[in-house]
């Protein structure tokens, strides 16, 4: 049986929404797939590597601010401001981590806490950069004008236009991601998150591998945050606040950590479920809450990890 | 110097309520291994039932809170007897998630039973003070600092010397062997969400005149999260140096620091001292063997 070639296919659907779907589908999608790539980032240290991150938000949000800032105020094209979100937002995370992957377990995680809330601080405080509590309204949309000379696209809404380049620029993050997950340097990941002990025996340098790990997924974060700056039309000091933290946590969870895809399922099960939620009741919280208890006992390995085990029961009937 | 007296005597009483809460993490982190998130939300549980008590029902305020104690230290130990027990052995990550979801269903339960606006609990200590030469000593502030010297001396003659105690200590430390010196281990780890429980449910009613009770309250719990990392998780004097330690740096820093500072600084001293001693102020390094 010829395996099917799902990550083409779902890229081929999600460039496809806006010409079927309407403003509003396209809306969320484009939400769907920025938080996507922020929760698999997330999940390459916490479903990869081991190390529970309960700071995740604080790269997002530099991520955020820079293409904010560069675009807004310094009038930087596009280009250049997108990979600069990734590039500071490693910077703070090569900072950061350095002393972070000195402790372990829920050390660890109270200290990518405490930076993730340093960094809102500054951000709440910083009237003159930052724009402070007010945040910085109106980041322009890059100047994408020369898909207006492309045949298909050509009558789409500028934010149309966005939302094809946000899935063509996360695709490739993520085609990225996989790559590095499944190379050499992925699996010793594994091992680390394994026994850290035993990878130390056997003379992996944990640190350093560890290190580099949550550069790249702060880096990751910080390529997400940069696109949702633009996608939200502003760029807000609570991109960094713990609740979007624990928010791509729980996305992280309830998508499984186990599966590289699992973290994109659960933020389009998250900000759907959301989405059709809140319009009924105003206990949004309650209902999250409860379903994170159901997970945890029905399928401890997520949705990525219940989509799997139904994946190999239909299948395997035919293969024998 | 006066101010410094104040500031002192506030950041002390401040500090009880973030010891209390780091406690109650503490007492459950060293029995189950379990890190409890729903524990400031307990808390705030605590605030509201008594609340409930002395607004809705007139109770007397010691009638209710003694009663608000109550009830969410069964509260507590039903929680471990029906769902925290089920989930001892899984990655901790898990468990955590488990927790913040338990928070979130406490938080909206709280809002539909008592809505969403912000209370005041009217105690007898309530806009009542002495002056201490320059120094105004208010009564919520000192019922706070008595009531937590009071529960912890409680605390420590229960845990050294009746049975009991002993016992949850034997548990505590090693599981198995307990189980085969008789003691009932599963009985004991509910008997230690009771306890934890309370002592959130204390802190709440002790917090409530000081701050306002709103569904939100339990986000202090972050705070003594960070007390609680601060003084070595698993440690109890630990948890409440922690705490105190958080208390007074957090009101200096209002006071004396350009505004802003006060809301990261429990955070900057968490980074400083993990820095310094990776396993916080009182913890022992605990070597998984391979």
């Amino acid at each position: 049986m010829r395996r099917v070639p799902w990550a083409p296919l779902v890229v081929v659907a999600a460039l496809l929404v806006p010409a079927v779907g309407s403003r509003f589908y396209t809306f969320l999608a484009n939400d769907v797939i920025i938080w996507a790539l922020f929760a698999t980032s997330l999940n390459l240290l916490v479903g990869y590597t081991g190390l529970v991150s309960f700071g995740h938000a604080a790269y997002f949000g530099i991520g955020a601010y820079t293409t904010g800032i560069l675009m807004k105020k310094l009038g930087v094209p596009f280009l250049l401001a997108f990979p600069a979100a990734g590039v500071l937002a490693g910077a703070f995370a090569l900072l950061f981590g350095l002393f972070c992957v000195r402790l372990t377990r829920i050390y660890f995680a109270m200290l990518t806490l405490a930076f993730a809330q340093i960094v809102w601080a500054i951000c709440f405080k910083w009237n003159e950069v930052t724009g402070g509590e007010q945040g910085m309204p109106e980041v322009p949309y890059p100047d994408l004008a020369w898909m207006g000379a492309l045949p298909l696209v050509r009558d789409l809404r500028t934010s149309d236009h966005f939302y094809l380049v946000t899935v063509v620029l996360v695709a490739l993050c993520l085609w990225i991601l996989h790559r590095v997950v499944r190379s050499p340097f992925g699996r010793m990941l594994t091992t680390i998150r394994e026994n850290a002990e035993r990878a130390e025996f056997i003379g992996v340098h944990v640190r350093r591998y560890e290190l580099a790990a949550f550069v790249l997924a702060g880096a990751f974060a910080g390529l997400a945050g940069g696109l949702f700056g633009i996608f939200n039309r502003g760029v807000f000091p609570d991109f960094a606040y713990w609740t979007k933290s624990s928010e791509v946590l729980i996305m992280t969870l309830l998508g499984g950590m186990g599966t590289f895809y699992g973290p994109s399922v659960g933020a389009l099960a998250l900000i759907l479920l959301n989405q059709q939620i809140v319009s009924y009741t105003e206990y949004w919280p309650f209902v999250l809450g409860t379903i994170l208890v159901v997970l945890l006992f029905g399928f401890p390995g997520g949705l990525g990890g219940a989509l799997e085990l139904l994946g190999r029961r239909l299948w395997r009937p035919r293969r024998a | 110097m006066d101010t410094i007296l104040q500031l002192l005597l506030n950041g002390l009483a401040v500090g009880c309520i973030y010891g209390l809460v780091a406690l109650g993490f503490v007492l459950i982190y060293k029995a189950t291994e379990l890190v409890n998130f729903a524990q400031g939300d307990l808390l705030m549980l605590g605030a509201f039932t008594c609340y409930m008590f002395v607004v809705w029902y007139g109770l007397g305020y010691w009638a209710a809170f003694a009663l608000a104690i109550a009830i969410v230290a069964l509260f507590g130990a039903a929680l471990d007897a029906t769902v925290l027990r089920r989930v001892i052995g899984q990655p901790q990550f898990a468990v955590v998630m488990l927790t913040i979801g338990l928070g979130a269903i406490f938080r909206s339960f709280a809002s539909i039973t008592w809505g969403s606006e912000i209370y005041t609990l009217p105690t007898p200590f309530s806009a009542r003070a002495t002056r201490l030469g320059g120094v105004t000593v208010s009564h919520e502030y000192v019922s706070i600092i008595v009531g937590t010297v009071v529960l912890c001396a409680a605390l420590y003659a229960f845990f050294t010397y009746t049975r009991v105690g002993v016992a949850m200590q034997a548990a505590s430390q090693n599981q198995l062997a307990a189980y085969y010196m008789g003691i009932p281990v599963k009985r004991m780890f509910s008997l230690i969400w009771a306890i934890s429980a309370g002592v959130a449910a204390i802190a709440g009613v002790l917090l409530a005149p000081v701050s306002l009770i709103d569904i939100n309250l339990g986000f202090i719990g972050l705070k003594a999260f960070a007390a609680a990392v601060l003084g070595g998780f698993g440690s109890i004097p630990g948890a409440l140096v922690g705490g105190l330690t958080i208390g007074l740096i957090e009101l200096f820093a209002g006071a004396y620091l350009p505004h802003g500072v006060k809301d990261v600084a429990a955070y900057v001293v968490l980074l400083v001292v993990l820095a310094v001693r990776p396993q916080g102020i009182f913890g022992a390094v605990g070597r998984k063997k391979v």
